[in-house]
């Protein structure tokens, strides 16, 4: 398949993903049934809930039927409720266990990969829009205004990650969403722009281009009709490789501790949270790790230009 | 096929190393800790980790005992009291030497309190003993006459707060000069049962028994090291395999796992800190008091310490935590009760009028909602968890909370600012008995009443509790204010922390002693099996 | 002209330095901001402590004495460790590169002879089978890579070290035994971070060897009929490499600027622990002491990758 096809099924993928986590999810990602009882339960738990006819529920490990009574097990208690005032027990399954306040941690994972690739698209459509005008000015006017992008580029390229992550933050009064993303695409547009302005430069001196000027085409239509498109596209394919690696980055911004405030789960936050407690809840960072490294791995897939 | 010799060979010397590694019969201890210290000069340090090493290498004029009241002779032999309790004399040993021989006398003493009291230093502790203690003086070398302003319950303690450093070694650098100097840090000179080898920094500290000590008995252990690890979770891992042998503070879920394991010990004993809610009470929605108690009987605090605590904490009820004298026992921590939090809240005039689950309320003449952020550090994993389930509680009132978490320093700066709706942090208490910093009128402008709470009563009550010499009279008063708080509700005392600390059977658990004021209190007493 | 890039990247390294200087009096910030965990701390103390630091005096005043230090050749002291801001970077700097020169060399040794095997035997099970483990391992986090490798090859198996670089009795072992102690400390931290560069070279050198081999010259050379291998290390193989240099510039500062993950999972005392620190506790002399090295070594990073693509291929010329 070639990369434009492999683009357009991934990207089919990611809006279904999008659009339907919420309804695949089991259960909800951010308040527990019963923090209590639910707490840090390992992968394939079995719970009961059991629900009586005021609406009244409750969370038990075990129960039974016996005369007039279910008598169920909780964590720290047992207790009982009259038949007749029983409604029905559904039976719950945490495919992959539970967090320490009890949330689900396979819907947590399904609803933070929405956050993590909505993050992760938008923060790359600012790299690339900030990117290609930077390139494409630079490329088009050459000169004085080239030097001066250059240079701007060159400094957000050394500038310390760290210390940009950590400006943007305080300046925009705390760690939301929209630091996130700004910071992200902050500090990725650098490499789109060297690499637009290169494709620019070279396309500008190629053979029909000059022999378009030569015929009398005015130099604008010919930057927009016939360089631009070309000096954009490989930017616009690789873009997915992009996300994956903002998606990678996010990861590791929440592990130093600049990622999404809680309780809002994304990818990163979860695996970060998660080491903290690693030997007593070992499961908790298997899941997101995994689809991190399927997302980024199927976005590597899809830039890549089949020979 | 060159390529693949280089390979070959380096397995083959990967597996030579592997094979190398040679057992050593080990007769040290390896004590864990996420952060290094900061300095070997008592006066320089801020962290509280630093001080229970400091504690190990430098001699007190006494031992300070976990009830905060008892002392018992350590480099001084014994001390008089003047008939007016205005000066107290205090006879040192005549045996003790520092690490390079030079005796340890009053005149170290003397000196270690100009340093104490000095403007151009500025320690951090400074403050009581400057305001309490007029002067001290040797007489001779092993005789020292400290006198005070006034009579006070706290006189032994604030000179024993004294650190006392060399002063052959110290007056060498002005005190002007001291925190611009890294000169303190090179081979320090101390007179405890423990001398410094070596420390190279961030990666750990070699402590090894000081042939000098005047009681040749101990220590016990005579070598003993702090590897820094700052990564939690391979710092418990290396305590779980056995290369380490003491954690100073054990993660509740941790401790809960491991509890079985033969070859580790967890102690657990309350610590003198508590965590509470601030509600900055300059802001509209938080200034009823019936709003804050509502806020405090909506939260399932109980189910907080089992869930996330594992149960490791205790119910606060007021800024003096339950180990400590001043505490008023009557006091019963605020149960969780919905429905009384509803029908305050009520009373205080929310009410869900627009039907969205949230109450509001009409403030100066705007409907306002019943919204508000809750601010607390990054860096506390517990914290937030604690956050997200007092977030899951208030919503269930009608309450939509927002959790906001910064950096450190940024938080701190929030903090000063009074710059939060609510805030969520803990404080660990001094060893006297004086909230005016926390909750006076006064410190609302310059000090530490974050929340801008004013009970005139209060004041008065406070400032009255806070002179009396008579601990047992002012018990009363202190519990009369407790229940001020309690009523009045500033913050909502959330737990006080219990502190686990992991130990290795490798060590004789019978001759260990931990407790609020060290996890390393007689260290030098422990002994190996 | 070469001179004049220099002098370039020196200057950008200073303006950037300004720029963090200027930033963090900025930040907001308390200014040793853990000692008001001390709830009985006086605002005159704290006043003392920060006139001790020069941090009383307004901001433009602090950068100038900043510049005069810096053309003094002093660049600061550290207000955390007391120590002049050169060496605290230099002992640092040593950790850093303990664990990033070993990663450097065999992530771009071994990524160049994959990269160029894999390309050779194109379109063989051989190529599919490693591009989608390389893939694979390009994709996983670092962190959590050296949080399993620490489970399994510390924990569970027991064969290194978890954390720090040397063994508490490193002062009393032979020289020899030295080194050994060194490399079986260094060796789990530096597999980790060399990982995802090595498989983005690897990738790199696969895919660009095989546009070369497609090119028009070797399709001559073998219709001439010259030895297969012949053409491929004396042709293919040097044409192929030379982009190599400017992954190397690009690689270069996760390298030597050490990498906060890696240092933070492993406790390495390097560099990038450093930066954290520094500005986490508003060390200002520090950050930006590190700032200047850091955007130093960068700039300069991709000068040299510049200047060797320049030597290796006569066709490019710099402007």
């Amino acid at each position: 398949m070639i990369a434009r096809k492999k683009i357009f099924w991934v990207s089919i993928f990611v809006v279904f993903y999008l659009v339907l986590a919420d309804l695949i999810a089991p259960f909800d990602p951010i308040m527990s049934l019963d923090r209590e009882n639910l707490s840090s339960l390992p992968p394939l738990t079995r719970v009961y809930e059991i629900n009586l006819k005021d609406g009244g529920k409750v969370i038990a490990f075990d129960y039974v039927k016996q005369g007039e009574f279910v008598y169920y097990t909780q964590k720290f208690s047992r207790g009982r409720v009259k038949l007749e005032d029983l409604k029905n027990v559904r039976s719950l399954l945490f495919v992959f266990g539970t967090d320490n306040l009890g949330r689900d941690v396979l819907s947590r994972t399904i609803y933070g990969g929405k956050i993590s690739l909505l993050v992760g698209i938008i923060a790359s459509f600012i790299a690339l829009f900030v990117g290609l005008i930077v390139g494409v000015f630079a490329g088009y006017f050459g000169g004085i205004i080239d030097k001066v992008l250059m240079r701007i580029t060159d400094v957000f390229l050394a500038f310390p990650k760290l210390f940009l992550v950590l400006v943007v933050v305080s300046l925009s009064s705390g760690q939301t969403i929209f630091s996130l993303i700004l910071i992200l695409g902050l500090l990725s547009w650098m490499g789109i722009a060297r690499f637009t302005r290169a494709e620019f430069l070279k396309l500008k001196n190629m053979e029909f281009v000059l022999a378009l000027e030569a015929i009398g085409f005015p130099d604008l239509k010919i930057a927009l009709r016939h360089i631009l498109p070309n000096a954009i596209l490989p930017s616009l394919v690789n873009m997915p490789l992009l996300i994956g690696d903002l998606i990678l980055t996010e990861s590791i911004l929440s592990f130093i501790g600049f990622g999404v405030q809680p309780p809002t789960p994304t990818w990163g936050s979860m695996i970060s949270e998660a080491e903290k407690s690693l030997l007593s809840t070992w499961w908790l960072p298997i899941p997101p790790g995994i689809l991190i490294s399927a997302t980024v791995l199927i976005m590597n897939w899809a830039s890549e230009i089949e020979e | 096929m060159r390529v693949n010799q280089i390979l070959f060979f380096l397995i083959l010397s990967l597996l030579l190393t592997l094979g190398c590694r040679k057992e050593i019969k080990r007769n040290y201890i390896v004590i864990g800790s996420t952060i290094d210290i900061d300095s070997f000069n008592p006066y320089l340090s801020t962290s509280l980790f630093t001080q229970d090493i400091l504690d190990r290498v430098y001699l007190r004029l006494a031992v300070e005992h976990e009830d905060y009241r008892t002392f018992t002779p350590l480099l001084a032999k014994r001390w008089e009291w003047s008939k007016d309790s205005l000066q107290i004399t205090f006879y040192l040993r005549n045996d003790v030497y520092w690490s390079d021989g030079v005796k340890t006398t009053a005149y170290d003493v003397e000196y270690s309190f100009k340093a104490a009291i000095s403007p151009e230093l500025a320690w951090l502790n400074a403050e009581d003993i400057v305001r309490n203690i007029e002067d001290v003086k040797a007489l001779n070398e092993t005789t020292l006459v400290v006198k005070y302003r006034y009579v006070y319950p706290y006189q032994v303690m604030d000179i024993n707060d004294v650190w006392i450093v060399p002063r052959h070694i110290y007056e060498k650098i002005p005190f002007s000069e001291w925190r611009k100097n890294g000169f303190f840090d090179h081979n320090p000179v101390t007179n405890g049962p423990y001398k410094v080898a070596r420390w190279e920094r961030g990666q750990l500290i070699e402590l090894v028994k000081n042939e000098r000590y005047f009681d040749k008995n101990y220590p016990k252990i005579e070598r003993v090291f702090v590897k820094i690890v700052p990564n939690e979770s391979n710092l418990t891992l290396q305590f779980l395999n056995g290369e380490i042998d003491v954690l100073p503070s054990v993660s509740p879920s941790v401790a809960d796992k491991y509890g079985g394991d033969k070859n580790l010990k967890f102690v657990k004993y309350p610590h003198l800190a508590y965590e509470y809610i601030g509600w900055n009470q300059k802001n509209p929605i938080f200034a009823d008091k019936k709003v804050r108690q509502a806020l405090s009987y909506g939260i399932n605090v109980d189910e907080i310490i089992n869930v996330i605590l594992k149960g490791n904490a205790v119910r606060s009820t007021s800024p003096f935590p339950s180990i400590f004298w001043a505490h008023n026992e009557k006091l019963k921590p605020y149960p969780y009760d919905i429905q009384r939090a509803k029908k305050l809240l009520y009373e205080a005039g929310w009410r869900d009028s627009d039907g969205d689950g949230i109450l509001d309320k009409v403030i100066d003449g705007r409907k306002v909602d019943f919204k508000f952020t809750l601010i607390t550090n990054a860096e506390n994993q517990t914290r937030k968890e604690v956050a997200v389930a007092i977030q899951n509680d208030l919503l269930k009132l009608g309450v939509k909370m927002e959790i906001q978490l910064y950096e450190f320093n940024t938080f701190m700066r929030h903090i000063l600012d009074r710059n939060f709706d609510a805030v969520l942090s803990g404080w660990r208490i001094a060893t006297k008995p004086d909230l005016s910093s926390l909750f006076h009128t006064e410190a609302i402008k310059s000090g530490h009443n974050i929340v801008s709470y004013s009970n005139p009563y209060f004041d008065k009550l406070n400032d009255s509790a806070a002179v009396l010499n008579n601990l047992a009279s002012a018990k009363k008063i202190w519990d009369e204010i407790q229940e001020i708080l309690y009523e009045d509700q500033p913050y909502t005392f959330l737990y006080e922390p219990v502190r686990i600390n992991g130990i290795s059977k490798r060590i004789k658990i019978e001759t260990v002693k931990m407790n609020s004021i060290s996890f390393l209190f007689n260290l030098h007493e422990w002994e190996l099996r | 002209m070469i001179l004049k890039r220099i002098l370039n990247a020196i200057f950008l390294s200073l303006g950037i330095s300004t720029v963090v200087f200027l930033l963090l009096r900025i930040l907001p910030s308390v200014s040793f901001a853990d000692l008001y965990l001390s709830p009985r701390l006086s605002d005159e103390t704290i006043a003392r402590i920060k006139s001790s630091y020069g941090l009383d005096k307004p901001v433009l005043i602090q950068f100038f004495v900043w510049v005069k230090e810096i053309a003094m050749g002093n660049f600061g002291f550290s207000f955390i460790y007391r120590k002049p801001v050169i060496e605290c970077i230099f002992d640092a700097f040593l950790s850093t590169l303990i664990i990033g020169l070993p990663a450097l060399i065999y992530s771009f040794g071994l990524g160049i002879v994959v990269g160029v095997q894999l390309a050779r035997k194109k379109g063989k099970a051989v190529d599919k089978f490693v591009s989608v483990f390389l893939l694979i391992l390009y994709s996983i986090p670092t962190f959590w890579v050296g949080i399993v490798f620490i489970l399994i090859f510390s924990y569970a198996l027991g064969f290194f070290p978890s954390s720090g670089l040397r063994s508490f009795n490193f002062n009393e072992m032979s020289f020899v035994e030295k080194i050994f102690d060194l490399f079986w400390h260094i060796f789990l931290p530096s597999f980790t971070l060399g990982i995802a560069p090595m498989s983005a070279v690897a990738r790199f050198v696969r895919s660009h060897t095989l546009k070369v081999l497609s090119q028009t010259y070797v399709k001559m050379a073998k219709a001439k009929g010259l030895e297969e291998r012949l053409i491929f290390y004396r042709h293919v193989l040097p044409n192929a490499l030379l982009p190599v240099v400017t992954l190397f510039g690009l690689y270069l500062p996760v390298f030597l600027a050490g990498s906060v993950v890696v240092e933070q999972i492993f406790s390495i005392p390097g560099l990038g622990k450093l930066a954290i620190d520094s500005i986490f506790k508003r060390d200002y002399p520090l950050t930006v002491g590190i700032t200047l090295f850091v955007s130093f070594i960068v700039i300069f990073g991709n000068l040299i990758s510049d200047i060797l693509y320049t030597i290796f291929d006569p066709r490019i010329r710099l402007e």
